[in-house]
Parts: structure tokens; C-alpha cells; sequence
């Protein structure tokens, strides 16, 4: 009987090793420690280690732009011959990137360096590394570093800087106006409805909304919180009195500013017939072909518009006017967002790893190479002061050339002006209200419900 | 049933199949345009035949390497599910003691149970703890305990339809209960065995959200991790990405074929008694 | 007593060889880290953080005072109402049609099923073209107003949507549980019936039905369980639009955990689902036992 008991559990025994043991992999068997040991692991487990030498150095690098593997592989391998002993492992994520941000930190792997929403990171800057003062923080320009810094801290650097306005196909444009269509002539909301009606008049549809939370909440509703209401501290206090309730939205010049442009120009809307329809694709093929002459969009929608455009054809941005004032500034001037900023973590990574992190966040944001790659792929302007590139994308030329002629403003001013998901809640109701669900009055009361929920800035 | 009436019913079973179908003719047909083409006309036939969205997809996507990830992670967890579910499952049919009702009633509840309310726990324990992220195996283990809820329910179901006196005459010609198991059930159980084989390597081949919190390297990424290569932020590139998603379920449209005839066999006697 | 003694012995050598290596691997990947999950729901962790506080029953109180928790839980109930009925019935259909003896069974029943061997994500992505593009160009062709703009952006065709595109996923792989069923059921019966001058619709309803009770029985409860934890079509679908008007519960728990990181309300949120759910099931396999054991 004894053998028999005995020789099952062995049999037991060599299942268990067999699930867990056999293959390549070190620390065979552990899991079924688990049991034990979970309960302890409340504390965030955090890994003491020592320092290694700089020579030999494996980093990570998680990036949340996606579907530009090809040029971060190659940055990173001429990051790696020029740095040798430095091995940087690359991590892309899909189309959930906090989740996936959540899963590695939760591994304690952690990336080394990470290339995230400023708000991100400003979430979690207990576990950044602080940049200031560092030599590499100076190429970039002062007026990009604004959206990374907290309490006058610098815990990230900008990656590319994103011009939001109304997207333009110069051929409609020239068209309608009868001859070279000068995008400076758009100096407030009554100019653009001209631009639009002459535009119209040629049998194509003026302007194009894509009806998608992340566009109409997060690009088009934010531009309320932006440089109109005034100064970075401005903005946070206007954020903080709604926040507290003792501001409405409704009650905002600046909000029912650019809520005025918003209805002028969802009656020109290309996707009137069924506005929430959505998807960048169609549009920027719409505006390729067109059919519509302006898109409210970004510099970004080259990656779309680029494969579709044929040779010859020319595109720029033109800005949201938020009022019918010919001499504000902000009516001629493009919002650029820098939407991305690499940050290094300090919470996971030896000191050693941080250190070739930094390496490769300066590598990263002055090598001549890598900005050429980042130049030539995401077809953006570069918010470093060292950079000569030639950009080809002829939006982020566009929008170079604001930057060139100091008519740009910063988007969010601070990095934690917005809330994480208010693209996706706030978003909604921009949605509600472009498909003629909701009214103004309505529409501000929801946003207004969805701030008082939120922390002060 | 008369003829006629057959054939009808053949027609009408034919127009739905059909009506069906229309999502995949959708998918082949474009895996065959430039993604420009599949964005203007998505329901036209190709009209600038390329085959270039398979080179694509097999170079961006390191398919090989990924489908041999996604074959190791799917053939482990089968095995050991098969084997470690199909005895669970019999113990349970024959010894009704009150800690195998009671461990079998925590398999159905936790086959209710929301992944996402584990999901990051199992990361933070066996990536985090163990240490294990980037493990195959880690992944096959985790894979199987997800799985067994499942399995052991269709395997005592089965079980439980195969006569006890089977046992009896076993254990009367002198077999243990583990020799009675290995020696007289096993055989029986096999179409059970393959249905059940059919369903987790589905499970397991498509799974995306479990392994990816597990496999973030490049030489890790199982097939389903792979194809979101094509997701940009905004968008998709869509024609690589069917192409990719089309090389990537053959081997399960092949599998489920041969499986097929078993299957329904399978599920005939394991269903009944469930 | 040596005898009891030496039986008791015996008996825990089987249930170490084949109820513990199962007991502990399902322990050690499902129970214990959904008790770790539990833990989080009484913290305010957002996922990320390296300090994590215990803020008591803050989380559940917010599920129940959160409106729009309230909103998609309700939205839920509906989808998973008529999801389970139209997969369940399409799906006995299909398995009554595929068990008549006509030609190409197999052919059938394999095609049928393929939509489950694709992952719901691309899948989703295909049916957001067809209801966007396709059937707005067929509508627009016979002058249907209600075919002309897309279904996924008004908020009771998209829940529509939401139902078709997930019921036409499932009944295939219902079917082949419902196919299980009726092959079970004895040729004498149905012939017998046949002969008693029943037409086809009463063989079913009389014969087929009664006799396919545990199949059913388990196709509702696979279905339910299902439909009330949909993820996958949802995002690709109609990512909860238009306007968080088709937002399910499972995604709005993932939105609320890894969009507004508010971790341990996500979680709580996820619990309370997991409550409900198991008592629904719980309630539908004691009344078709009882329907079982009434036979």
C-alpha cells in the first residue's frame, strides 16, 4: 500500500516538474510556491539592486507610438553602434497602452525609458527620474517643455510637436477663392465661414468632422482649456474653479467661443449625413480626393493622407478661430500639442540602467540620425533646438513654419491640465452633441458633472 | 422528411451559410488589395491583384517565429490539460465525496468570474514575484489553469455517462483505481478528448489579453500579440492585418477540420450527462 | 478499523493523484489572485502606483451611487436578453437543419462554426465596415431611410448591431452542442411519432425539445455567461459608441480600470459582476434541474 501511495504521488510530483520545470527557462517549479507567498506581495515589490558597470547594460524602451516599429528599431540600432555595451530592448505596445504599461511595471520590468502621455507620467512621477538640470534638457525648446514639467521639475522630454487645426486641400482652396488661396487671410470664425460658403459654392463640401471621441474630445473640447483662457496658471485656475464648481462652462466666453465655431462648421460638416461615422481613413481619403476641402485634424493624419495623396497635390493647416476678433493672436496661431514625452523610470532600474536610459533619451531627441528617421516617418516638426532637418510632410512643414514664425501656441499648457480619459468620457458628449443629440446648455453640464469629479490640478 | 422538402431545407441551409460567410469573403478579398484600395472600395473584387500583404505580414510580424511560439504555448497546454482534466474529471464522476463537490462547485463559479478581476494579480505574482515574464512555459502553466473549469466539466459529464459496472469488472479483475482509469476509460473518453482538445486550442491559439501581459518581447509574441503591429494609434493598417490574421488561423481551420467528425461525436455523449 | 484505516489512506493517495495537481494549479491561477483581486477593490491603487491606501468600502459604495455604472448594467441585461435568445434559437436551427439528413452535413456544420476560430477583435472590424459602408450603400440604393446612415451611430440600431454580429458568433458554436443533443435522441422515437401522423413542427416541439433539455441547459448557461463578460466585439464594434450608448459592462470595467485608472473601482465593479452573474446562473441551472428532474 505504502509503495502505491508512494509511487503516486512521484507520479504527481514529475507531473507538476514536467508543467513547470522542463525547458529553457530559469526558476523551474516556482509557481507552485505561490500559494504560500502571494499574500505577502501587498507591498509593491520593489527590487533592490546594485549598481553594474555603464559598459554592459541591457534598458528597455516602451513607446506608445505605434505602428512605427520599422524607425525605432532603427534608431535603436544606431543607438547601439554608437553606444556599444548598451543593448536596448524594444516594446511596443498595441492599442491599449496603459494596460500593457500596468502589466510590465507589474512584472517589475518596468521599460527603462517610456515614451508616454505627459498626463501618464505625470500620474506616476514618483516613478521618474527628474530631468532638470541636465545638459540634454537645454536643446530643447523652452516653449515645448512646459506639458513635461510639474511644480518647475522636469521629469520628461517632448518627442515631436503635433499642429491641430483644420487640415486644407490647396487645389479645393484655390478654387473657391479664384487664385492662390492664402491661408493667413483666415484671421477669425466669419473669414473661415467665407472660406467654407465659397467652397461650397464649387459643389464640394466644405469642412469635415471625423465624429470620434479621441478627435472631438480630446483635440477640439481641450482647445477650451487652452492659450484663450490665458497663462499656464490661468488655465489651471479656470480648470480648478470648475473643478470646485464655481465656474460653469456655459458661463465661459472661451468655451462658447469655440463652441460657436464648432456649430459653424458641423452645418459645412462633410459627414452631416451621419456625422459619427468616424474613421481617418475615409476622411483623409475625402480630403485627397476633394470631396471635402478642410478636415479638422492634426499633422499627424499624413500617415493616412500619405499614401493616398498623388504627386503634386499640396495640403497645410489652418487654425480654429475661437472668435470673430481679426487681432487676436490665437486666431491665427496653430495649438501644438506634445502629445508624447520620454521618461526615464528609477522605481525598476538599476542606476546603471538609468544612466544608459538617459543615454538614450539624449541620443534619442539631438542625434542627427535619429531626428532624421523621426522627421522623415512621423513627417512632424521637432521641438529640439539643434535640429535642421528637412521635414517632407508637407502638414508638418506647416506646421514648422507656424513654429518658424512664432504663431503657435502650447496645447495643454501643463501636463495634468486634462484628465486621462477625458477624451473618452468628455468625448462622448461631444459626440451626443455634433450628432444634434444634446444642446449647448446641456452639453456644458455634462463636462461640468465630469470636471466636479475630478481632483484639483 | 420527403425530397423535396430536403432540398429546400439544402437551399435555405445553403442562403444562410452564405449570408454567414459574407464577413470572410470580405477579410480573403483583401488581403489580396493595397490597403489604399481596401479603404476606397472595400467590397470590389482586388483590382491591383498583390500578393505583397503576405510578405508583409510574415516579415513585419516574424511569423514564423511567433507561430512556433503560438504551436509550443497551444500543444503544451492541450496535453497537460487533456491529461490532468480528463483524470480530474473522472475522479470526480466516481468519488462523490463532499471536498469534490465542493472543489468542482469553485471550478463552474470561477468559470464566471471576469479575467480582468485577476488578470493584473496573476501578472504581479508569477512576472513580478517569480519572475517568469517572457516564459513560455509560465504561460502554457497559467494557460492550463484557466482552461481546467472548462474541461473538467465536459470530462465528468462524459465520464459520467460511461457505465460504472465497467469499473467494477475492473477493479474485480484486479486493477486500482489508476490502472482502471488509464487502461479502461482512457480509451473511451477520446472523443471527448478531441472535442475538448478542439475548444482550449482555440481558446489558447486566439488568446490575446492573457499571454500578452506575459510575452512582450519581440522573440516571446505568440501570433495574436503580433498582429497588433498593424493597430496605430488611430487606425489600422488593415490589408497586412487580415493577411497576417488569415496565415494565422489556417492551422487552426485545418485542425478544426480534421477534428470535426470527432467533435460532434464528442459533445453527443459529454453534453447530455452535463 | 485497519481496514477503514488502510481505505482512508488509499483514498487520499487517489484524491493526491487525481484531485490535487488540478486543485492546485486552477488554486494557484484562478482563486489566489482573484482573491489578490479582491484585496485591491479596498485600496485605491490606480494600477500604476508605488504607495497603495485602504479606503474601506469606497469602491462599492461608488459602483452603486455611479449612474453610468447603473446605465451599462441595465444596457447589459438588455444585449444578454436578446443575444441569448436569438444565438440559442438560430443555434437550434442550424443544428435541427445540419441533423436533417441533407446533403453536405459536414460542410455545414464546420462552416457554420468558423467564426469562432477567429478572435472577436478583427472580426468586429470587418462588421464595422458592413454596417458602415455596405448596408449604408444598399440603403441608399432602394431609398431606406433607416439604411442610409450607419447603424453604429444611432444608439438603438448600434445595440442592434451589437446583438446580430455576437449572436451570429455564438449560435455556431451552440450548434454544435445542440447538434450533440438531438443526434442523442433515438431514431425509434422520431419515427414512431412520424407514424402517429405528427407533422415536422411537432416532432420538434413534442420529441426533439423535451429530449434535449440538458443541452439547452448547458447552451443558456454558456451563453449568458458569455454575453454578460462580452468584451471583444464590443471595442471593435462600436468601442462603446455612439456616445457610450452601447458601453457593456465588462467594457466599461476596462475602461474604468486602464483608461481612467481608477484601479480599485474597476475591480470593485468586475466583483460585483462576478455576484451577479454567478447568481444568475445559479438560479438558471436550479430551475432547469427542476425542469430536468420534473420530466
Amino acid at each position: 500500500m505504502k509503495k502505491k501511495l508512494l509511487s503516486t504521488i512521484l507520479a504527481v510530483a514529475m507531473t507538476m516538474t514536467a508543467l513547470v520545470g522542463c525547458g529553457e527557462t530559469k526558476a523551474p517549479a516556482a509557481s507552485n510556491d505561490s500559494a504560500e507567498s502571494t499574500e505577502a506581495s501587498s507591498e509593491a515589490a520593489e527590487v533592490t539592486e546594485t549598481a553594474e558597470p555603464v559598459e554592459d547594460v541591457e534598458i528597455s524602451f516602451y513607446t506608445t507610438e505605434t505602428g512605427k516599429d520599422q524607425m525605432f528599431q532603427d534608431i535603436i540600432a544606431d543607438f547601439e553602434s554608437k553606444n556599444p555595451g548598451i543593448h536596448v530592448e524594444y516594446i511596443a505596445a498595441g492599442d491599449d497602452q496603459l494596460q500593457q504599461w500596468m502589466a510590465l511595471y507589474s512584472s517589475n520590468e518596468g521599460p527603462t525609458v517610456s515614451l508616454m502621455d505627459p498626463i501618464n507620467i505625470w500620474e506616476n512621477q514618483e516613478r521618474m527620474l527628474e530631468y532638470t538640470g541636465m545638459s540634454f534638457v537645454d536643446n530643447i525648446e523652452p516653449s515645448a517643455l512646459s506639458t513635461m514639467t510639474f511644480d518647475g521639475k522636469v521629469y520628461a522630454v517632448p518627442q515631436t510637436a503635433a499642429g491641430v487645426g483644420l487640415l486644407y486641400n490647396k487645389a479645393v482652396c484655390d478654387a473657391a477663392v479664384g487664385g492662390d488661396f492664402d491661408p493667413s487671410s483666415i484671421k477669425t470664425r466669419s473669414d473661415l465661414e467665407d472660406l467654407f460658403k465659397k467652397i461650397e459654392a464649387t459643389g464640394v463640401d466644405a469642412t469635415c468632422f471625423t465624429g470620434v471621441n479621441w478627435s472631438l474630445g480630446s483635440h477640439y473640447l481641450c482647445q477650451a482649456y487652452g492659450a484663450a483662457i490665458g497663462t499656464t496658471e490661468e488655465r489651471v485656475a479656470y480648470v480648478n474653479s470648475i473643478i470646485a464648481g464655481e465656474t460653469k462652462e456655459i458661463d465661459n466666453d472661451v468655451f462658447n467661443g469655440y463652441m460657436d465655431t464648432f456649430d459653424m462648421m458641423a452645418k459645412y460638416n462633410h459627414n452631416a449625413a451621419d456625422p459619427l461615422v468616424g474613421d481617418v481613413n475615409i476622411d483623409a481619403a475625402a480630403l485627397a480626393a476633394g470631396e471635402c476641402g478642410t478636415w479638422f485634424m492634426g499633422d499627424w493624419a499624413w500617415t493616412f493622407l500619405g499614401p493616398i495623396v498623388t504627386e503634386g497635390q499640396e495640403f497645410g493647416l489652418l487654425p480654429i478661430p475661437h472668435s470673430d476678433d481679426a487681432n487676436d493672436p490665437l486666431n491665427q496661431s496653430i495649438a501644438t500639442s506634445f502629445a508624447k514625452g520620454y521618461c526615464v523610470d528609477k522605481s525598476q532600474n538599476t542606476e546603471a540602467q538609468q544612466a544608459a536610459g538617459l543615454k538614450f533619451v539624449e541620443y534619442i531627441t539631438s542625434d542627427s540620425y535619429a531626428e532624421e528617421q523621426m522627421a522623415k516617418v512621423c513627417g512632424q516638426a521637432l521641438p529640439y533646438k539643434n535640429a535642421t532637418v528637412e521635414i517632407e510632410s508637407p502638414l508638418g512643414l506647416s506646421t514648422a513654419n507656424y513654429i518658424a514664425n512664432g504663431k503657435t501656441y502650447d496645447f495643454y499648457g501643463t501636463p495634468n491640465l486634462c484628465p486621462s480619459d477625458i477624451w473618452y468620457e468628455c468625448g462622448a458628449y461631444m459626440c451626443e452633441y455634433l450628432a444634434g443629440q444634446t444642446d449647448r446648455a446641456e452639453l456644458a453640464a455634462k463636462i461640468d458633472e465630469y470636471w466636479s469629479h475630478q481632483e484639483a490640478r | 422528411m420527403s425530397k423535396t422538402k430536403k432540398k429546400i431545407l439544402f437551399v435555405i441551409t445553403l442562403v444562410v451559410l452564405i449570408i454567414f460567410m459574407v464577413p470572410f469573403f470580405i477579410l480573403v478579398n483583401n488581403t489580396f488589395k493595397p490597403t489604399g484600395e481596401f479603404i476606397k472600395t472595400p467590397f470590389a473584387l482586388p483590382k491591383n491583384f498583390t500578393l505583397e500583404n503576405y510578405t508583409v505580414a510574415i516579415d513585419r510580424m516574424n511569423f514564423w517565429k511567433a507561430l512556433y511560439n503560438t504551436a509550443f504555448i497551444t500543444v503544451l497546454t492541450v496535453v497537460f490539460n487533456m491529461l490532468v482534466g480528463s483524470m480530474t474529471g473522472y475522479f470526480f464522476a466516481r468519488k462523490k465525496w463532499k471536498v469534490n463537490k465542493i472543489v468542482f462547485g469553485s471550478f463552474l463559479a470561477s468559470m464566471v468570474a471576469p479575467f480582468q478581476v485577476y488578470m493584473i494579480p496573476l501578472v504581479r505574482i508569477y512576472a513580478g514575484k517569480f519572475g517568469l515574464s517572457n516564459n513560455l512555459l509560465m504561460v502554457v502553466y497559467i494557460a492550463v489553469g484557466l482552461n481546467l473549469p472548462f474541461a473538467v466539466f465536459l470530462y465528468k459529464g462524459f465520464t459520467e455517462g460511461i457505465p460504472e459496472e465497467l469499473d467494477e469488472a475492473a477493479r474485480i479483475d484486479g486493477c486500482g483505481f489508476t490502472r482502471t482509469f488509464f487502461r479502461i476509460i482512457m480509451p473511451l473518453l477520446k472523443p471527448i478528448i478531441i472535442t475538448v482538445t478542439v475548444f482550449v486550442a482555440m481558446g489558447v491559439w486566439n488568446d490575446y489579453l492573457m499571454s500578452s501581459l506575459f510575452l512582450t518581447k519581440t522573440h516571446t509574441k505568440t501570433l495574436a500579440i503580433a498582429i497588433k503591429t498593424f493597430l496605430t494609434n488611430h487606425s489600422a493598417e488593415y490589408s497586412p492585418m487580415m493577411a497576417g490574421l488569415l496565415l494565422g488561423i489556417l492551422p487552426m481551420l485545418a485542425f478544426y477540420l480534421i477534428g470535426q467528425k470527432y467533435i460532434i461525436e464528442g459533445v453527443v455523449a459529454g453534453s447530455v450527462k452535463g | 478499523m485497519a481496514k477503514n484505516f488502510g481505505k482512508k489512506i488509499k483514498n487520499i493517495g487517489i484524491f493526491a493523484g487525481f484531485g490535487l495537481p488540478a486543485t492546485i494549479i486552477w488554486a494557484s491561477v484562478v482563486l489566489i489572485p482573484f482573491i489578490y483581486g479582491i484585496w485591491i477593490t479596498f485600496t485605491d491603487w490606480n494600477g500604476l502606483a508605488i504607495d497603495i491606501n485602504y479606503v474601506g468600502v469606497q469602491n462599492y459604495l461608488e459602483v452603486f451611487t455611479d449612474s453610468t455604472f447603473v446605465t451599462a448594467f441595465f444596457k447589459t441585461v438588455i444585449y444578454a436578453f436578446f443575444t441569448v435568445i436569438a444565438s440559442n434559437l438560430v443555434g437550434f436551427l442550424l443544428a435541427l437543419a445540419v441533423t436533417s439528413g441533407i446533403k453536405g452535413q459536414s460542410f455545414f456544420r464546420t462552416g457554420f462554426f468558423t467564426p469562432n476560430i477567429i478572435g472577436g477583435i478583427i472580426l468586429g472590424y470587418i462588421w464595422n465596415f458592413i454596417f458602415s459602408y455596405a448596408l449604408t450603400t444598399f440603403g441608399k440604393s432602394i431609398g431606406v431611410e433607416w439604411m442610409s446612415t450607419s447603424w453604429l451611430t444611432h444608439p438603438t440600431r448600434a445595440l442592434i448591431a451589437l446583438i446580430i454580429v455576437s449572436s451570429w458568433q455564438m449560435s455556431g458554436y451552440l450548434m454544435v452542442i445542440y447538434i450533440a443533443g438531438l443526434t442523442n435522441v433515438p431514431k425509434e422515437l422520431l419515427e414512431a411519432a412520424y407514424v402517429d401522423g405528427a407533422s415536422g413542427f411537432q416532432v420538434v416541439r413534442r420529441v426533439k425539445l423535451p429530449l434535449i433539455k440538458n443541452s439547452t441547459a448547458i447552451c443558456i448557461f454558456l451563453s449568458i455567461s458569455r454575453t454578460f463578460m462580452s468584451f471583444d466585439m464590443n471595442l471593435s464594434l462600436t468601442a462603446g459608441g455612439p456616445y457610450k450608448s452601447t458601453e457593456l459592462i465588462a467594457y466599461k470595467i476596462y475602461q474604468t480600470a486602464f483608461t481612467s485608472m481608477e484601479f480599485g473601482k474597476g475591480q470593485a465593479q468586475a466583483i460585483v459582476l462576478f455576484v451577479i452573474v454567478a447568481i444568475i446562473s445559479l438560479l438558471q441551472v436550479y430551475f432547469t434541474r427542476k425542469g430536468v428532474d420534473e420530466q
